[in-house]
């Protein structure tokens, strides 16, 4: 338990981006990274559960569909990004972007789960506002995760590495893993339940 | 007079020969086709495929005349329609459909409902060699068998035998001078769509429990990677610890040594 909270309060600190590890405990970079990942699944099925509020059946297979579409896709951006990364940075280390990633997909689950509580009562009292908080807390969590991203990859550039290369590499991270997370909703989907966003994946996008 | 007689048999012939021309041309069943294209909008309702067909006529449709269907419809499909009446055979399959009165050219429509299973089949598609236009809502998806005639090409699906003005012709036709590309749509001629029509839900379940297990199996592996690592830092953080309170002594003990 006193290990879940130091994870976790070690997390949030690093989510200001100031935050580093301490370089004398050599896998306690990795251990934070796989540590942000599994608690951004917790945090993702809560917000699941709160979004099908208004269905059980739902509300059940939320619980591991948001986390799929959370892991799958940071899974499936990971090695794109790490490759911009050894093309346009050459010099920045991997293991620090992934913790970079992994640190924003924590934030961005974060907020998803500090708004649940308000999804689950609005999506039960109020049917125009539920689906409208629950596509507004996607968006606000997305937008946290990039910041955070963002501000947390250039706080750790290592001297003589590219700014520009390293922003490169991080826009290269978000682009893959949006581009996944919409197909992966398309196939998930039902997820909210009354919001037809995403549902169709790109072909939506392109079409309507 | 001989001479008069036979001038005027020739052109009493001629005559006849004319109005029988004339006839012939005009009866149903040597006309040219009369629907110049169709569309048909499939969406899963249920357990049934509600189709919205559209037809352009190229030139008006007295009451009662037929337009036969490529392929009949099967007994369990219901068509509406407020300008055509359906005709079934003896078996009680829709194979054509009589104007219920005299119809202007122009857009037509149509509302077929007919089980999934048959629904592939069960288009309302006029015997024409006209470009038939099928399009899917989102709740279904088609897959064209291998051999079936139909090309992928820039996000539609088109059979060998449709050029591509005679593609852009009828999307004029249904949709106007300004048509613009209908992504996902399949252009096939007189009932020749041959594929697997299924419910998107049903495709994307199989590949859901795919990714489901994958996923599954991803997890245990970040829970278990967490838990080794874990081990790690509490061991790194032992040996930093001695090493901070026990390193001097420890140099002077290895110096001793």
């Amino acid at each position: 338990m006193t290990h879940t909270m130091n994870l976790l309060g070690e997390l949030v600190e690093m989510m200001g981006g100031r935050h580093r590890p301490s370089e004398k405990l050599r896998s306690r970079p990795a251990q934070l990274a796989v540590g942000a990942a599994l608690a951004s699944l917790a945090f993702a099925a809560v917000w699941g559960l709160a979004a099908g509020a208004g269905q059980v059946s739902l509300a059940l297979q939320n619980v591991y569909k948001v986390p799929l579409v959370v892991l799958l896709s940071s899974l499936v951006a990971a090695p794109a990004g790490l490759l911009t990364l050894k093309l346009w940075a050459p010099g920045y280390e991997g293991r620090s972007m992934l913790l970079s990633f992994a640190v924003a997909t924590f934030s961005g689950t974060l907020v998803l789960a500090v708004v649940s509580p308000l999804l689950a009562l609005y999506f039960h009292s109020s049917a125009w506002a539920g689906p409208m908080l629950g596509v507004g807390s996607v968006v606000l969590a997305l937008l946290v995760a990039v910041v955070v991203f963002i501000r947390g990859s250039l706080a750790r550039i290592p001297e003589g590495v590219s700014k520009a290369g390293t922003l490169v590499a991080a826009l290269s991270f978000m682009a893959m893993q949006l581009a996944v997370m919409m197909q992966l909703i398309a196939l998930a989907a039902p997820i909210l339940t009354d919001s037809a966003l995403f549902t169709g994946g790109i072909d939506q996008v392109v079409v309507e | 007079m001989k001479r008069n007689t036979t001038t005027a048999a020739v052109a009493l012939l001629t005559l006849l020969a004319g109005s029988v021309a004339q006839a012939i041309e005009s009866s149903p069943s040597s006309r040219a086709p009369a629907v110049a294209a169709a569309d048909h909008l499939l969406e899963l309702s249920g357990a049934r495929v509600r189709v919205e067909s559209t037809w352009v006529l190229s030139q008006p449709l007295a009451a009662g005349e037929r337009v036969e269907l490529a392929r009949p419809l099967l007994v369990g499909s219901a068509l509406h329609s407020e300008g055509f009446q359906p005709m079934k055979d003896a078996r009680g399959a829709i194979v054509a459909l009589s104007a219920r009165h005299a119809l202007a050219a122009g857009v037509h429509r149509l509302q077929l409902s007919t089980p999934l299973a048959q629904a592939r089949t069960q288009l309302p598609m006029p015997h024409s060699p006209c470009v038939n236009r099928v399009r899917l809502e989102r709740s279904l998806r088609f897959e064209p068998t291998a051999g079936a005639g139909l090309r992928h090409r820039m996000g539609i699906l088109v059979a060998d035998d449709i050029e591509q003005a005679a593609r852009r012709q009828a999307d004029r036709l249904l949709d106007g001078r300004h048509a613009h590309r209908r992504l996902g749509a399949i252009y096939v001629r007189g009932g020749a769509l041959k594929g697997t029509l299924e419910s998107s839900k049903t495709h994307h379940g199989q590949a859901l429990l795919f990714i489901g297990g994958l996923f599954v199996l991803i997890s245990a592996g970040l829970g278990l990677a967490y838990r080794r690592l874990t081990r790690a830092v509490d061991g790194e953080r032992v040996d930093l610890f001695l090493e901070q309170e026990l390193g001097a002594d420890l140099h002077a003990l290895e110096k001793k040594s």
